[in-house]
């Protein structure tokens, strides 16, 4: 398993746009992927779950990948993430 | 221990009972289980539609292929509808519970809606619209029909159901499926559910703020509308004092028959009409040889809670069962009045939705618009009235001008009987609504062209003082008291007094016992009421000496203070 602490640097934070853009990212693995965020757990396989996790921008959150493809399913968390989620500024 | 809360009192009866809670929110499903057998079919049924309505996402996604904005939409819509959390949690409600399917999904919406409550974010708050718009989508899928009969449902059987808002539909259904009472959260007690719930006989307090929050499902109630209480899980001594109120209200009723069957005549020899309002055919069960005639009957019932609009053969019928009920009494059928706070079918509503409805297309309006409409019930009421005594009433009424167009076309439904070789009473009086304050000023000449007059209270007081009954905020400034109000009535009653014709109170106001004496002091001797308040009203109407109230009478019509204006009326 591998955990990492990530921050939200997009404006609008993980809304719904970027949530499902998360989800689909994470469809692309097999691993379990969950994210983290003041004690409230969410499968980064729903996005309701994900919305409700309320995660605004400058909020950090940590993800827990687990799986046969942990590592590249890590990776292309990480990078969506940094993009800010393929958004502008 | 038991917990007491207070609403405002509409229907009177004590009840005890169970409650079920029932959110509203157009998601709202009364619980509803499957058996053990069922659940394999049932899981299969919820997967079904949430795959339809995938597909049907897609669709129309790939059909607007060149906006980029509405494509992202419903990119994120699809995975509202894809999301896993949501699918594996109905299901569990469904194979681990045995909840309906349809049950499961809206009580999966009520607990994401609670979660989203408590975020701080706008933005992801409002998301919850578009989940709550899939939900409304996968319900109607499952149920292959568009409105959702919440009430019109078994589970609600000798139960105390508690919910937010109720249409009058909704009191009809519960009426029918036999619940025991109504606590509502909102709502006012001069709605037009109140009325009904009033001649149902339908114990109901509305305005219950606490409600939804403080009653469980399940839970143990006693309410009495007419104390304006609620005791949650009451304790035995509780229970014992409600249920000798229960049995006394019971006797109570029983030597209330008695008087009914009495003439109202007041003590300085007056006689005064006692009349019923009625809303359903299904009503005139509840009428006996007490009442002096039906002397307001909403047919708008008839028309709603369907895509079409009911035929004149199906008028007929209705409209018949009346007549025969009544035994050659006065029958007033009201034409066609869709007011602010029912819902009918869209194919009904003209034009653009009224911006306020209660000054927009309804009554004779509507009726000098869809005018086959309007001839269509003439010709259903002057063929059932035939050996009956009919009284046309058409609300709504505002100019002299309305009432010449409206006699035009009950000519012309004459004429239209006469060529089909239809037999119909050609004897009938025509009558109009009081409501609209012009109309109210102009009585003096309105008069002439009428053969009777009936005060609709609840719109007169609401179009003369500008306030809204069904607004929370404004419905405690609705006073039928005001002078101008009561100036007004007394203006009516006395022009038509002058000028022989009948002038009926059918507003609320009639059926109240706090107000039966002044009506009587303001010259008014016919009353129109939900049949449960007439034996009430009548004893009162035989115990006033009528001469004895005129000097209290000029006082309340010249008091401007509110409070001493009610303890004068209280004395009477």
């Amino acid at each position: 398993m591998i955990i990492k602490k990530l921050t939200i640097l997009n404006k609008l934070g993980l809304h719904a746009r970027a949530a499902a853009k998360l989800v689909s990212t994470a469809n692309e693995f097999e691993s379990t992927i969950i994210i983290k965020k003041d004690g409230k757990n969410a499968d980064a396989r729903s996005i309701m779950k994900l919305l409700m996790l309320s995660a605004s921008q400058g909020s950090s959150i940590s993800v827990e990948v687990n799986g046969a493809d942990q590592s590249d399913a890590m990776k292309s968390i990480e990078k969506l993430f940094n993009n800010k989620f393929d958004e502008q500024k | 221990m038991s917990i007491i809360i207070t609403g405002d009192g509409v229907s009177r009866g004590v009840c005890i009972g169970q409650a079920i809670v029932v959110y509203k929110d157009n998601i709202d499903h009364a619980p509803s289980f499957i058996s053990k057998s069922q659940v394999n079919s049932e899981s299969k049924k919820c997967l079904d539609v949430i795959n339809k309505l995938k597909t049907e996402y897609k669709k129309s996604s790939t059909k607007i292929k060149n906006n980029p904005a509405i494509t992202k939409l419903m990119d994120m819509q699809l995975s509202f509808v894809d999301d896993k959390s949501f699918r594996e949690n109905v299901l569990n409600k469904i194979n681990n519970h045995q909840f309906s399917a349809s049950w499961a999904i809206s009580s999966e919406y009520h607990s994401m809606k609670k979660s989203f409550e408590d975020i701080e974010d706008k933005y992801i708050k409002e998301r919850l619209i578009d989940i709550k718009q899939m939900i409304i989508s996968l319900l109607e899928l499952l149920q292959s029909r568009k409105k959702l009969d919440i009430f019109y449902n078994k589970t609600i059987e000798n139960k105390i159901i508690i919910t937010d808002e109720i249409t009058p539909k909704d009191i009809v259904d519960i009426h029918h499926s036999k619940g025991l009472g109504v606590i509502t959260s909102h709502g006012s007690r001069s709605s037009h559910s109140a009325i009904l719930s009033k001649s149902l006989a339908l114990p109901m307090l509305v305005k219950v703020e606490s409600s939804i929050n403080i009653i469980k499902n399940g839970d143990k109630l006693i309410m009495d509308p007419e104390n304006q209480i609620i005791i949650v899980n009451p304790d035995e001594i509780e229970l014992r004092h409600f249920k000798r109120i229960q049995s006394e209200n019971n006797s109570l009723m029983r030597s209330f028959k008695k008087i009914t069957n009495k003439k109202a005549i007041t003590k300085d020899r007056i006689k005064v009409d006692v009349m019923c309002n009625l809303e359903l055919s299904e009503e005139v069960k509840l009428l006996n040889d007490s009442s002096d005639g039906v002397g307001l009957f909403r047919t708008e019932y008839l028309y709603m809670n369907r895509d079409d609009t009911p035929t004149e053969h199906e008028q007929y019928q209705a409209y018949s069962k009346v007549f025969k009920k009544v035994n050659g009494k006065p029958v007033t059928l009201r034409t066609l009045d869709i007011g602010s706070d029912k819902e009918v079918s869209e194919n009904m509503k003209v034009g653009q939705i009224a911006k306020n409805p209660a000054l927009g297309m309804r009554g004779i309006r509507y009726s000098l618009y869809e005018k086959n409409l309007f001839k269509i019930q003439i010709k259903a009421m002057l063929r059932a009235a035939k050996n009956g005594k009919l009284r046309i009433l058409i609300p709504m009424i505002t100019t002299l001008d309305e009432i010449n167009k409206a006699k035009d076309l009950i000519d012309e439904a004459k004429t239209e009987l006469i060529k089909e070789k239809k037999s119909f009473n050609p004897r009938y009086e025509v009558g109009i609504m009081i409501e609209v304050p012009a109309s109210a000023i102009q009585s003096n000449v309105l008069s002439k062209n009428v053969d009777f007059m009936s005060i609709g209270t609840n719109d007169l007081v609401q179009y003369i003082l500008a306030i809204d009954r069904v607004d929370d905020e404004v419905t405690s400034l609705y006073d039928p008291t005001n002078p101008a109000v009561l100036q007004l009535i007394k203006q009516v009653i006395g022009t038509c007094n002058r000028s022989r014709i009948d002038i009926t109170v059918c507003g609320e106001m009639a059926g109240e016992k706090m107000y039966t004496k002044l009506l009587l002091g303001l010259g008014l001797t016919s009353f129109s009421m939900h049949p449960q308040a007439i034996p009430e009203i009548k004893k009162i109407i035989m115990e006033t000496d009528t001469k004895a109230l005129k000097t209290k009478i000029n006082t309340i019509l010249r008091c401007n203070d509110y409070h001493k204006r009610l303890e004068i009326i209280q004395s009477l």
